[in-house]
């Protein structure tokens, strides 16, 4: 049975082996280090068939067909571009994974105040290399994606997880509700509301079980922003402005996860007030 | 035997089992190598101008995120970079614990490199899945080191890559007793573990054609032992400097092939990372590494970049157990109420540091201006230092080759991604690239 709005794969028990690309454009190649290094990979390994896993075999190609591919990083070269319409076109199934293939990645921290030109001249001045960068951007401005699996880097369980909803011909489900939600399950003291840390839990997809805010260290947002119209968001976040931080500060932290988010004024609307 | 005159050239699109995307490009003149590039079309991502006008608070946060495999390591840096601007003493407490979760990213680096990325080259299989069936042991060994470096940034940082516990001024959470205790039993369960790398790579010759004097640059341990912070760089020309003036010795020019920057010392390609490490300090090392490092002393040869995966290997059993002495000493010693020491910005200034990263020298220069905001940055990282040393070594093995009659393409491709694969580049890291002044 195929699920109305759901890709998915056929099912394969011990019939078939799923194949599977993990693909990276322009990022720091952590989603893949978390892939290749979780406990069980040898298992993984066993299970399916990977047919193009650069960081780590050399027996990869982007050019194969595959059931499931994992793209990490942010669309930053034309080359970038080139690789993902190929990887769309080969692939039944694609997943973003990490914070710069989901929401464009640190990398899109300067987005909306300076273009690629700009940075391109700060670093490099005038000399010319051959290969045309872009703007670092999110995957799903240029191709359709699947699923999105955030992180920076994403949780190993979150990654099993995903594995083996597709192998089961299922598919994950989206997480809806903020680090707070988590935080309060693992039973840590608001750093927010008592000691005043700029904690961006409230605004920040849970699934990391809080894990930040568990060390005393405020979340700074790095699984991005949580669906725009929940609940938690207008309670919790009102904080910040109780608290006594700025708009523009907590939209500079917000956006070294949040650049790409289109609602990201509303939402610091919602907190702060509307402009007069 | 006659030579054969070829023209074709000889490409790699895309190396396999490095960090980052690089390819390798060779064009030949006849029986001339007329151009050796390393390609580097990993897509640049600015780190010095995007944090340009954002807090040292967040940008430290963001660093990070320039390299998966040494997270750490430019965690810790840019970190005490801040530190030196804003004239912030941090505990020996701190100290130690970054010290410590500097040596997890070393394990996990190190290991990572050595086993999967390395290795499968001398064996003969395309990566370390396939190597299942035929050595078990050797996967074992490697994944129980793999979980160690991950398990000590894990219980120092909050994650083995990306570390956010670690902060200016000390931690969020300080590990109690019990998770120092617990460390340093698993450490000192891994001393054997921690030389299988090595027994893995001594008996595999140094390929002679790579053989050429180099420069070497390392930093100077602090405590005349063998470790990542220090202040002064030493030079195997005899030449030594302070650290804190790298700009004056190490400069970056831009080049049409590559979005990472290639490095000089004086002008002149050079060598980081774990063999100049070795070669300048290995008085240094722990009893067990440094008596390892002299019985396999002909693997470690200064002039070969080969001897580099022994020389990492040999690392790695030095960390191991210096990690275990530091996890000990934290056992006995840990406050773990202890207060981070909170910045005070009250004058704009410029910091700088430079320590030993996994692959070598990283430099982080930080200009804070007084409302804590960053104002310029500097990051040089060891990849985009040898660089051009990397290049010179791959015109080496070719012209070696060609020499020898060797002219298939794929036999000569192989090698010289085996070459670069030595070096353990981080390409993610080189196309950080530095702001133009």
């Amino acid at each position: 049975m195929t699920l109305p709005d759901h890709e998915i794969i056929e099912e394969c028990r011990d019939v078939c082996r799923a194949t599977v690309g993990v693909y990276v454009l322009t990022s720091c190649y952590g989603c893949q280090l978390v892939m290749a290094t979780v406990e069980k990979i040898m298992e993984v390994a066993n299970l399916v068939d990977f047919k193009c896993f650069y960081m780590v075999s050399s027996k990869s190609s982007l050019h194969e067909p595959v059931d499931i591919a994992f793209v990490e990083g942010s669309v930053s070269t034309e080359k970038d571009l080139e690789e993902l319409k190929e990887v769309r076109k080969n692939a039944k199934v694609v997943v973003a994974i990490g914070a710069c293939a989901v929401n464009g990645g640190v990398q899109s921290w300067s987005e909306g105040d300076l273009n690629y030109d700009e940075l391109y001249a700060s670093v490099y001045g005038d000399s010319k290399i051959k290969y045309k960068g872009l703007q670092a951007a999110p995957i799903d401005s240029y191709v359709k994606v699947d699923y999105f699996l955030p992180g920076c880097p994403p949780e190993e369980d979150e990654i099993m997880y995903f594995l083996s909803t597709f192998l089961f011909g299922s598919y994950p489900e989206e997480i809806d509700y903020p680090v707070c939600a988590e935080c309060r399950l693992e039973g840590n003291p608001c750093i927010l509301i008592e000691r005043d840390a700029p904690c961006l839990g409230p605004v920040t997809v849970a699934g990391c079980k809080a894990r930040c805010p568990s060390f005393n260290v405020p979340c700074i947002g790095c699984r991005g922003p949580v669906p725009h119209d929940n609940s938690w968001f207008d309670s919790l976040a009102l904080t910040f402005k109780n608290k006594g931080y700025s708009k523009d500060y907590i939209r500079e932290r917000m956006k070294i996860f949040c650049s790409f988010d289109k609602n990201l004024e509303e939402r610091l609307e919602k907190v702060f007030g509307r402009k007069k | 035997m006659p030579k054969k005159k070829i023209t074709h050239p000889i490409t790699v699109d895309h190396i396999a089992r490095i960090e980052g995307k690089a390819g390798i490009e060779v064009i030949l003149d006849g029986k001339k190598v007329d151009v050796v590039n390393v390609n580097v079309f990993e897509g640049p991502r600015f780190f010095e101008a995007i944090a340009v006008g954002k807090h040292v608070d967040e940008a430290v946060a963001v660093f990070p995120r320039v390299c998966s495999f040494c997270a750490a390591a430019h965690k810790i840096t840019p970190v005490l970079a801040a530190e030196n601007a804003m004239g912030l003493e941090p505990s020996e407490q701190t100290m130690k614990m970054r010290e410590l979760l500097y040596i997890g990213d070393f394990i996990q680096s190190h290991t990572l490199h050595l086993f999967f990325l390395a290795l499968p080259d001398f064996l003969g299989f395309p990566d370390v899945f396939s190597m299942q069936g035929a050595h078990k042991d050797i996967l074992n060994a490697a994944i129980a080191l793999k979980d160690m470096g991950a398990h000590i940034q894990t219980v120092i940082g909050s994650r083995a890559i990306h570390q956010e516990n670690a902060l200016i001024g000390g931690f969020g959470k300080i590990p109690p007793k019990k998770s120092w205790e617990t460390m340093r039993q698993k450490l000192r369960s891994l001393h054997g573990v921690a030389e299988e790398a090595l027994e893995q790579f001594v008996g595999f010759s140094l390929w002679p054609e790579v053989e050429a004097e180099r420069v070497h640059l390392a930093l100077k341990p602090i405590d005349g032992t063998y470790t990542m912070f220090g202040d002064t760089i030493l030079a195997s020309d005899g030449s030594k400097f302070k650290a804190k003036a790298y700009q004056m010795r190490i400069s970056e020019k831009v080049v049409p092939h590559s979005f990472a920057k290639h490095g000089a010392y004086n002008g002149q390609p050079f060598m980081t990372g774990a063999l100049s490490r070795f070669t300048l300090f290995s008085d240094g090392l722990s009893k067990r590494a440094k008596l390892l490092g002299r019985t396999y002393e002909e693997y470690l040869d200064a002039k070969n970049p080969l001897s580099n995966n022994l020389a990492q290997a040999i690392e790695l059993v030095h960390y191991i157990h210096r990690a275990e002495i530091i996890a000990d000493e934290l056992a006995s010693s840990i406050k773990p109420n202890e207060r981070r020491v909170e910045l005070e910005i009250t004058k704009a200034a410029t910091g700088v540091c430079v320590t030993e990263a996994p692959r070598g020298l990283l430099a982080y220069t930080l200009k804070i201006g007084k409302n804590g905001v960053i104002r310029a940055a500097n990051i040089i990282t060891p990849t985009a230092m040898y660089l051009p040393m990397m290049e010179a070594d791959l015109r080496r093995m070719v012209e070696g080759l060609l020499e020898q009659g060797i002219t298939d393409s794929k036999t000569i491709a192989q090698k010289l991604e085996t070459v670069v694969r030595s070096y353990d580049p981080c390409v993610s890291c080189s196309v950080h690239v530095a702001r133009v002044k």
